[in-house]
């Protein structure tokens, strides 16, 4: 009897001794998995924070007759004094705090863009959807044609910030941003037409060839009503400088607005943007697996899409009134870190975010080194269409790059 | 009973496209009326002056007097040409919308998203680069940018998609229209680029850039009129040859092949023709805007999607609508100069392509 007992007690104990060792070995198994997993997201980090150390401290533009290696040390030297003063406190000499202040709003231009278009690869599940689907650039467009109307005189100098501080200090806040608010305002307005639009022609449902169909209209309206207001300026005046404030928003540029305020009102918009979407991650794979799979795991889809979008826009709205259209990183960026990080969101987001930031540093020493830092679009347009070429003869397509 | 039938149904459209040439003609540009009778009679003088030309009669020899009589006689002539131009290029840019839209089954493809456009503005903006302020008398030139640019985008385009689909084994058209619109993409900002570049050179170049790319000036001297005759006959030949098998290309390739089509090389045919159609369209008249997809659209809502339909409504409704365009913007003049015709044809056309795609929102689900 007790021998029985005995042996019931051992059949009865054993499956939870082995459930308790199977789930410490899962344990460990996940966290190693996980700093394994990790580590291209530090790796990604590092590069980040070394790439913009050399870039801000290190990297000085001086043309062909100076081009002495002594005379580039030594200019060198001085910025990267510059840049130690200015993080320990010491005071902002040689404009560093521009120079920061830049360097720190392209990372945050490259994060927001590539963030944003991961999410959207993965939300409408097609590695084309980018924030020019629904008609972002062309309401920021519109928004900048308004203020040229609206707000400059045909008689009007542009002037550079670094050359008129104090004029620029003269102004008030909204004064000094309201090329920028209106070109906010415009693209906010824009996404919330098309997505109405959309959503009323789906009778109240989401669908993305609607939301396709209504942005490329927008787009092609806002793009004849430019080019009509532009043709008008140009017969009128072919040396009117307001052409040239509406052309400069298509092609992106870090020269325009780069001050600390300029900074902090970028940060302020981007930042819980970025926190936002880090926290969804979860729910953005859900997503990503098809509306009605979402659905079936409790997801409130249409909400989630609509606050997917409304976060989205911020974000390409905020780049674009600050540095303007900067085309192919929303492209370019998740492709390369779905490659090395996989498709899961909890890793992707992060790395397209630093890996966004990596290549649009890279670009704008690039540019910053050869004089086109006024043609940022035109490198990464190149470069989006360079990658894109070679995913093709890789031999995956595209598309299939992206699923 | 039958076929009496049939003709009625391509008269109507041809009846539209007739009247709405003959009323572009009536109108007078530079300073805008409406001068039917007179527009009439100097057309009749031009065409009894011709003909005394090529009889050799004496009535030629009096040719001065006759036309002094007739006032408005030259002005009725550039507008024939003119017209002629217009009408041509609004139903071939139409015509290469509803190719594509009947291949694609999708109201979204029209030949610009190979990056016809694109390779246009890029054509005219680098033609200006190279001749700078000689290029309005070189003319001639910009024709071999154009084109050449616009075939370079689109052979990388369809290149592209061909290399994405092999490993599959067959054409991928998805990836094809994804490449197209990167391609475009950057075509697009390298013509922007190159505007800055213009204006480097000379602000007045960038006006010189704008009135080629909206079509303000329709050239119309013979040898840009047989260009144009030229690349339409080239284009419009197989795509009226193969009407009925292109509906052929809208089913499932194993269907296709079931009923004795190629639907591989059809669709080749059909990409080239239309894309022809529609570079010799922009080329020649300038930008459109969404004509080349919203027409198609509204056909195939009206008539159903028999390509054989389509096409001959898309082509007459394209021609009409055009004309009425360009007739009512040459008489807005703003600051000196007539209106480009894109966003007026945005106004126009717009309310029915919203109206068509709400409409038919199972067709392309």
């Amino acid at each position: 009897m007790k021998a029985s007992q005995n042996e019931e007690k051992r059949i009865t104990l054993r499956p939870g001794a082995e459930d308790e060792v199977a789930r410490e070995k899962a344990r460990r198994q996940r966290t190693r998995k996980f700093q394994r997993g990790n580590l291209p997201l530090v790796a990604m980090g590092v590069l980040l924070l070394l790439l913009f150390f050399l870039s801000a401290g290190l990297l000085v533009k001086v043309s062909p007759e100076h081009f002495y290696l002594s005379y580039i040390l030594e200019l060198s030297r001085q910025k990267l004094g510059h840049l130690f003063d200015f993080i320990v406190g010491r005071g902002a000499e040689g404009g560093i705090q521009f120079v920061v202040s830049r360097y720190v709003m392209i990372v945050l231009a490259g994060a927001g863009l590539a963030a944003c278009g991961a999410v959207y690869n993965g939300a409408f599940r097609n590695v084309l959807a980018a924030p020019s689907t629904l008609g972002v650039q062309s309401g920021g467009t519109l928004g900048n044609l308004l203020y040229v109307l609206l707000f400059v005189s045909p008689t009007t100098q542009v002037i550079r910030y670094s050359d008129s501080l104090d004029l620029a200090e003269s102004y008030t806040l909204l004064d000094r941003n309201i090329q920028q608010i209106m070109v906010l305002v415009g693209c906010f307005l824009a996404v919330a037409l098309v997505v109405g639009v959309a959503t009323l022609a789906g009778r109240r449902r989401v669908n993305t060839l609607y939301l396709i169909l209504a942005g490329t209209i927008f787009s092609s309206l806002i793009g004849s009503l430019v080019g009509l207001v532009q043709y008008y300026m140009l017969e009128m005046d072919p040396y009117d400088v307001r052409i040239e404030i509406i052309r400069n928003l298509a092609m992106g540029s870090f020269d325009r607005a780069y001050t600390p305020e300029h900074l902090a009102m970028m940060c302020a918009l981007l930042l819980p943007c970025l926190a936002v979407l880090t926290l969804l991650s979860g729910k953005l794979d859900l997503l990503a697996l098809g509306e009605e799979a979402a659905a079936t795991k409790g997801l409130p889809v249409k909400r989630f899409f609509f606050l997917v979008i409304a976060v989205n826009t911020v974000m390409a709205a905020t780049v674009i009134a600050f540095c303007g259209q900067i085309g192919f990183v929303g492209f370019i960026v998740p492709q390369a870190a779905r490659r090395i990080v996989g498709p899961g969101f909890r890793r992707l987001l992060p790395a397209s975010m630093l890996l966004g930031g990596i290549l649009l540093i890279l670009v704008y020493d690039i540019a910053l080194l050869t004089g086109f830092t006024a043609y940022i679009n035109l490198f990464t347009s190149g470069l989006g269409s360079a990658v894109m070429i070679a995913a093709l003869l890789t031999g995956k397509g595209v598309r299939r790059a992206a699923a | 009973m039958l076929q009496r039938r049939h003709r009625r149904r391509w008269l109507a459209p041809a009846l539209l496209f007739a009247g709405m040439f003959l009323l572009s003609l009536c109108f007078r540009t530079a300073q805008p009326g409406f001068i039917p009778a007179e527009a009439a009679r100097n057309l009749w003088t031009a065409l009894r002056l011709w003909v005394a030309q090529v009889l050799q009669q004496p009535l030629y020899l009096d040719r001065f007097d006759i036309i002094d009589g007739c006032p408005f006689y030259y002005e009725t002539l550039i507008r024939l040409r003119n017209s002629l131009v217009t009408a041509g290029a609004g139903a071939a840019v139409c015509l290469g919308g509803a190719v594509f839209q009947t291949m694609f089954k999708n109201p979204l493809a029209s030949p610009n998203i190979l990056g016809i456009s694109t390779g246009v503005n890029l054509g005219n903006a680098l033609f200006i680069m190279a001749y700078t302020t000689q290029s309005l008398a070189m003319m001639g030139r910009r024709y071999v940018y154009c084109y050449a640019c616009a075939a370079v985008l689109v052979v990388l385009a369809v290149g592209a998609g061909k290399l994405a689909g092999r490993h599959v084994g067959r054409f991928s058209v998805v990836d094809m229209l994804i490449v197209g619109s990167l391609v475009s993409q950057f075509g697009n900002v390298l013509a922007l680029y190159y505007q800055y570049k213009i204006t480097e050179i000379d602000y007045t170049l960038l006006t010189v850039y704008q009135e080629l790319s909206l079509g303000i000036y329709v050239l119309t001297g013979l040898q840009d009129m047989l260009l144009f005759a030229g690349g339409l006959a080239v284009s419009l030949t197989p795509v009226l040859l193969l009407r009925f098998r292109l509906n052929g290309t809208a089913l499932d390739d194993e269907r296709a092949a079931a009923m004795g089509l190629r639907p591989g090389a059809l669709r080749a045919v059909g990409m080239v023709c239309g894309s022809v159609l529609a570079l010799t369209a922009l080329i020649h008249c300038g930008d459109m805007g969404i004509l080349s997809m919203a027409i198609p659209c509204v056909c195939r809502m009206g008539r159903g999607a028999d390509f054989r339909k389509v096409c001959l409504w898309s082509a007459c409704l394209g021609g009409s609508i055009l004309l009425f365009c360009r007739s009512v913007c040459s008489m807005i003049y703003v600051a000196g100069m007539a209106m480009p015709v894109n966003f007026a044809i945005s106004l126009v056309v717009l309310p029915a392509f919203v109206l068509a795609i709400s409409k038919q929102r199972s067709a392309f689900e």
